[in-house]
């Protein structure tokens, strides 16, 4: 297991240095010259110079990558122009943020994705298959966030049970926590119970198709256990590799969802970066959220080593 | 071409002419891959007649008929500008799957390019695979908007997003299935009997590897919709007032309780092509590859 961390994790550092450079080529291609904006409007020639010198930016790109990269690993991501605060404060504030929606909503992907799709596998062709994939079908066809307005009209607006928007601290009450975030939770859910039912779904029908669940079928299990226990953990060992996959979904999916329900997270501090063209902002979330997604990546790797002994011993 | 290949090219031709009519035939018979391609269809008929369909202008204000609700003159209602929305969802439905079209389309081509690459020079593979991992650790939302906010609000920067997005996701299917094809005995023939790479590569892998291109592409079309609703409502889509269906609901968002049928039709409007590209694409995976899975 040792042996395998460290593979995973020496396999992991080009994709993340890959990252890097391509967040750091992306500010690049912005349109505008950098140093302009961040002098102000009323900055003369000789202060955006100055500005431009300070940066580095009138040294040659490949310069500038490695000043950016040295800064970086020292942990440096530059200064925020718009909120006047480094990078990597701005972003630590507003990780708690998304992270718990994004881990909200995942708690609630998981069990209902799960469950929706072995019921479609283990009664296939009947109603119950049908409604649970024409469901699974609407919830990756419906756009988030258009579902997200409609629903606060409906929870918040007209009946009043949640709040419409805003982000309580869990450190401060619970129960606000869970209320301020369980609406946008469940509609950035939305999507993924339906992607994860049918991923559980066709597995589960690989699974129901193998020998060992004949044999079992055969010397006399009865339908109950051979689904609960055979059935299940196999297709479980599937739905692992997704998981991961989802959470980085589900994290992409609050950049768009913080935007309705007005949660300060790392999405809303992305989209205003944008806005404003604060590009060390834009640029230090990106790097922040493609690293945070490898080293998602290489834990679920872990995790199914773990469970799985063929993995490690291959 | 010498006559041996020639004969054999000839022979290949008549069962695979059969088995596209086959093909043909079991698609016709999959129920939701009727339902789909009606949907589409439908849609895409709609939003190339709609100078037919209705009258008005998509941009054209009337201020008395500000707020207007569904009603038979206005069939969706009408905007805070007074403009119809049932005629700006239909020209907006141009804008919408050209959008989704154009980068579904790019992102084949780039992708498949890429994918065999990536499966015929296995010395480039390593390094190719790794930069299409570091574009795959971001999700296609958040890549999309990155390129986006470098490209700037046009329609052509949203179709370079998107598609870029998609290319390493296509690129990883395609890469699978040219790995298991080249290997084959049609692709050693080719290779003894003279042919380059390029030849290989374009008439006997890629062609071997359509069915799996084909499928992800619908999927990436339905997807592509999604994103750029979502791109335009978060304002950095293609610009206002040319509607598209994202930037309609981000325009209506702010009268969604009092004129609520400014961003619900619209937003009906994306599900139900979503919806048909994704019935689409699921007749196609069984028909054509039943155990190939798509990312989203």
């Amino acid at each position: 297991m040792p042996k395998l961390i460290a593979f995973r994790i020496a396999q992991a550092i080009p994709v993340m240095f890959f990252v890097a450079v391509l967040t750091f080529l992306l500010m690049h291609l912005l349109p505008g010259d950098p140093a302009t904006i961040i002098a102000g409007d009323m900055a003369d020639r000789e202060a955006v110079a100055q500005v431009r010198r300070d940066l580095g930016l009138d040294q040659p790109v490949a310069a500038q990558l490695w000043l950016w990269f040295s800064n970086v690993l020292q942990g440096d991501f530059g200064r925020s122009l718009m909120l006047n605060q480094p990078v990597a404060e701005a972003v630590v504030e507003r990780l708690p943020v998304t992270l718990s929606l994004a881990l909200v909503a995942f708690a609630i992907t998981i069990p209902f994705g799960i469950v929706l799709g072995m019921v479609a596998a283990v009664w296939r062709d009947t109603w119950a298959d049908s409604a649970v994939m024409i469901v699974a079908l609407v919830g990756v066809s419906v756009p988030n966030f258009w579902i997200a307005i409609l629903s606060v009209i409906l929870f918040s607006v007209t009946l009043g049970w949640l709040p419409s928007s805003g982000y309580v601290p869990l450190t401060l009450s619970f129960s606000g926590w869970l209320a301020s975030l369980i609406q946008p939770a469940v509609v950035l859910a939305l999507f993924q119970i339906g992607y994860l039912a049918r991923m559980t779904r066709s597995a589960m029908l690989d699974v129901l198709d193998q020998d060992y669940i004949r044999t079992a079928r055969a010397k006399g299990v009865s339908p109950r256990v051979t689904i609960a226990k055979h059935a299940f953990r196999n297709t479980l060992m599937q739905v692992i590799t997704v998981s991961g996959y989802i959470l980085s979904l589900l994290i992409g999916g609050s950049v768009v969802i913080e935007q309705i329900f007005a949660l300060p997270g790392i999405g809303r501090l992305l989209v205003q970066a944008i806005m404003a063209r604060d590009y060390p902002v834009v640029q230090g979330t990106l790097l922040l959220l493609g690293f945070s997604f490898v080293f998602i990546n290489i834990l679920i790797d872990l995790i199914y080593a773990y469970i799985d002994p063929r993995v490690r011993y291959d | 071409m010498t006559e041996v290949s020639a004969l054999a090219a000839s022979d290949d031709m008549r069962p695979r002419a059969v088995r596209g009519r086959i093909l043909l035939r079991r698609l016709a018979r999959h129920r939701s891959f009727r339902v789909g391609a009606g949907i589409v269809f439908v849609i895409v008929v709609l939003a190339l007649a709609a100078p037919l369909i209705s009258s008005g202008q998509p941009n054209a204000m009337a201020l008395r008929n500000r707020f207007a609700p569904p009603s038979a003159e206005f069939w969706f209602g009408a905007d805070n500008f007074g403009r119809d929305i049932f005629t700006r969802v239909l020209y907006g439905a141009r804008n919408s799957l050209w959008i989704g079209f154009a980068s579904a389309t790019l992102a084949a081509v780039g992708g498949a390019l890429v994918g065999l690459a990536s499966a015929w020079f296995r010395t480039l593979d390593g390094i190719i695979m790794r930069i299409m991992d570091a574009l795959l650790a971001f999700p296609a939302i958040l890549l999309a908007i990155g390129i986006n906010a470098a490209l700037g609000p046009q329609v052509s920067s949203v179709i370079i997003a998107l598609a870029s997005a998609y290319v390493p996701r296509i690129a990883r299917v395609v890469r699978a299935t040219a790995l298991v094809v080249r290997e084959l005995d049609y692709v050693d023939a080719a290779r003894v009997s003279g042919a380059g790479a390029g030849r290989i590569i374009f008439r006997h892998i890629l062609p071997n590897s359509l069915a799996p291109l084909l499928v992800s592409v619908t999927f990436v079309f339905a997807y592509a919709i999604l994103a750029e609703a979502a791109l335009s409502f978060l304002g950095i889509g293609p610009p206002p007032p040319h509607p598209s269906w994202g930037n309609i609901i981000a325009e209506g968002r702010d009268y969604s309780v009092e004129a609520w049928w400014i961003m619900l039709f619209p937003g009906l409007a994306i599900s139900l092509a979503a919806l048909g590209m994704n019935l689409l694409g699921d007749g196609l995976r069984d028909v054509l590859d039943p155990r190939l899975k798509i990312e989203a």
